[in-house]
């Protein structure tokens, strides 16, 4: 976890979008989502891509830094995950791990082989997975988590379950802040040259004082609560928001577009 | 270990989903128990899940379509069992989905099913049957640790092999080709996790021992902890 991951956060309370109905935007992520995991990679999953990406830096107005900073690591991270896809296992029986270079049906590595089917598989796995991605991210960058929170008040969970969900959301920010500090202070007192096992010692006792830092906070905050007289639900007021028809036919018009595209370079490609 | 947005087909979310739901309506309504109990457990849980979502966050990258990192949720089952990790981990992997880009929305169910289900499980059994054989606590709570995060990343692997069987040596290829990729990070780091866990409660067994013991790790016998911390 790092400041990225909280600019996200930050960037939803910032986002004109913060003002629309928590529904609408998690239809259209949603739709967005599916979109992309059922549809082609080309041109569905590249278009959902594009509209994810066109909605967050338009409309939604999101920094394009912001967006680079918390798409880069997972766009790296899928495509070292799709390298296994790329390859297929011919057993350890008749190929020795010396065996390395190209061969007939494509790149030997060992028992592993890398053939131009296998790539494309992987291109077309990397393809749905970013968009997906993506879409999520639209979601994450334009809604805080505390209104998704209340939000799931309208489907009926459980009021304690969507208080601990909430209460786990504002301690993170607190625990970070806390093992971060102590970390700061094990520094100072040298404890990052200190032998490898003090080392060891030193790592736990600080996830220890960490957690019993947010322990002792969350209780103090407990009794807070029980003073300005909560009993049983942390109910907050959440500002009313309007339907937009234009917000849901816009969305519609972009989903309409991608699987009419789909279906005609489908159809084109079977002509 | 999370399986990334996407990387699963569509019939296969569904079957983990609908896996994963009871377990986590069951933790759901173990969680909803334990707060009408205590309200003070509340605050327990939701820094439990905190601690949680922070160790795991801590992602290494792992060429299998996934990613390496403690899990954490050994720690969540001894302190408060499996049922309540259940829905721990799953809040904590929709935070993650959402804050992190970690993991995804559609490959939930079967994150869920691996770490917030499977994992927390194996850890417990394991660490059950040592406290059942009267075997030291660091031996139950080493394994608990270190079991739960390679169940964990077992689970993946064939759900990974399930979703991508090598074109030619099938399932059994595939879920070589991944378990193999993960052991070279996750048997070092499960073990280290093991390690972290034993100095981690000997930390809170010497300076919060009634909260272990209120918790029921801690038996009402072992009060030498206790007396050292209160002599402190």
């Amino acid at each position: 976890m790092n400041a990225q991951n909280i600019a996200i956060d930050a960037a939803a309370w910032d986002s004109p979008w913060r003002r629309r109905r928590v529904g609408e935007k998690v239809l259209l992520s949603g739709s967005l989502v599916m979109t992309a995991l059922l549809s082609d990679p080309w041109p569905g999953c590249v278009l959902v891509a594009a509209v994810a990406l066109v909605l967050m830096l338009g409309p939604a107005r999101i920094r394009p830094l912001l967006v680079l900073g918390v798409m880069g690591a997972p766009a790296v991270f899928l495509l070292i995950g799709t390298l296994p896809v790329a390859a297929t296992w011919h057993g350890m029986g008749d190929l020795a791990w010396g065996n390395l270079g190209w061969a007939t049906d494509g790149f030997a590595l060992g028992p592993l082989r890398i053939t131009p089917g296998g790539v494309a598989r992987a291109a077309a796995l990397w393809a749905h997975s970013l968009a997906g991605t993506l879409a999520v991210i639209l979601l994450a960058t334009t809604t805080p988590m505390v209104d998704l929170m209340g939000w799931l008040r309208i489907l009926r969970i459980p009021d304690p379950l969507i208080e601990i969900a909430s209460l786990t959301y504002r301690l993170l920010f607190l625990l970070l802040g806390t093992t971060l500090a102590i970390r700061e202070a094990q520094r100072a007192r040298l404890g990052d040259v200190a032998s490898w096992r003090r080392r060891w010692s030193i790592v736990a006792n600080a996830l220890g004082s960490a957690l019993i830092t947010t322990w002792d906070r969350a209780t103090r905050l407990q009794a807070g609560l029980e003073g300005r007289g909560y009993e049983d639900a942390l109910l907050t007021l959440s500002p009313t928001r309007a339907r937009s028809w234009a917000f849901l036919l816009t969305g519609g018009a972009c989903l309409a577009g991608i699987w009419s595209s789909s279906l005609a370079w489908t159809l084109w490609g079977a002509r | 270990m999370h399986i990334a947005e996407g990387f699963l087909p569509p019939l296969q979310c569904a079957l983990w989903f609908a896996a994963s739901t009871p377990f986590v309506i069951h933790g759901a309504r173990e969680v909803i128990r334990k707060a009408k109990e205590s309200p003070e457990n509340k605050m327990l849980l939701a820094a439990a899940g905190a601690f949680t979502f922070v160790l795991s966050a801590i992602k290494l990258p792992s060429v299998t379509g996934s990613s390496s990192h403690p899990t954490g949720t050994g720690a969540g089952a001894i302190l408060f069992g499996p049922p309540v990790m259940a829905f721990l981990g799953t809040v904590v992997l929709l935070f993650q989905a959402l804050l992190l880009a970690h993991g995804g929305l559609t490959t939930l169910g079967a994150n869920v099913f691996s770490m917030a289900i499977v994992g927390p499980w194996c850890g417990y059994a394991f660490y059950r049957l040592v406290r059942r054989v009267n075997g030291p606590a660091w031996l139950g709570i080493f394994l608990a640790m270190a079991v739960a995060d390679l169940a964990t990343y077992c689970t993946t692997s064939l759900q990974l092999a399930l979703a991508f069987p090598d074109p030619v040596s099938g399932f059994a290829g595939a879920v070589t080709k991944f378990l193999g990729i993960f052991a070279l990070t996750q048997i070092p780091l499960a073990l280290a996790e093991g390690v972290l866990g034993i100095l981690l409660f000997g930390f809170l067994g010497r300076v919060v021992p009634h909260e272990l013991r209120r918790l029921g790790v801690l038996s009402s016998k072992n009060t030498g902890a206790e007396k050292e911390a209160s002599h402190a």
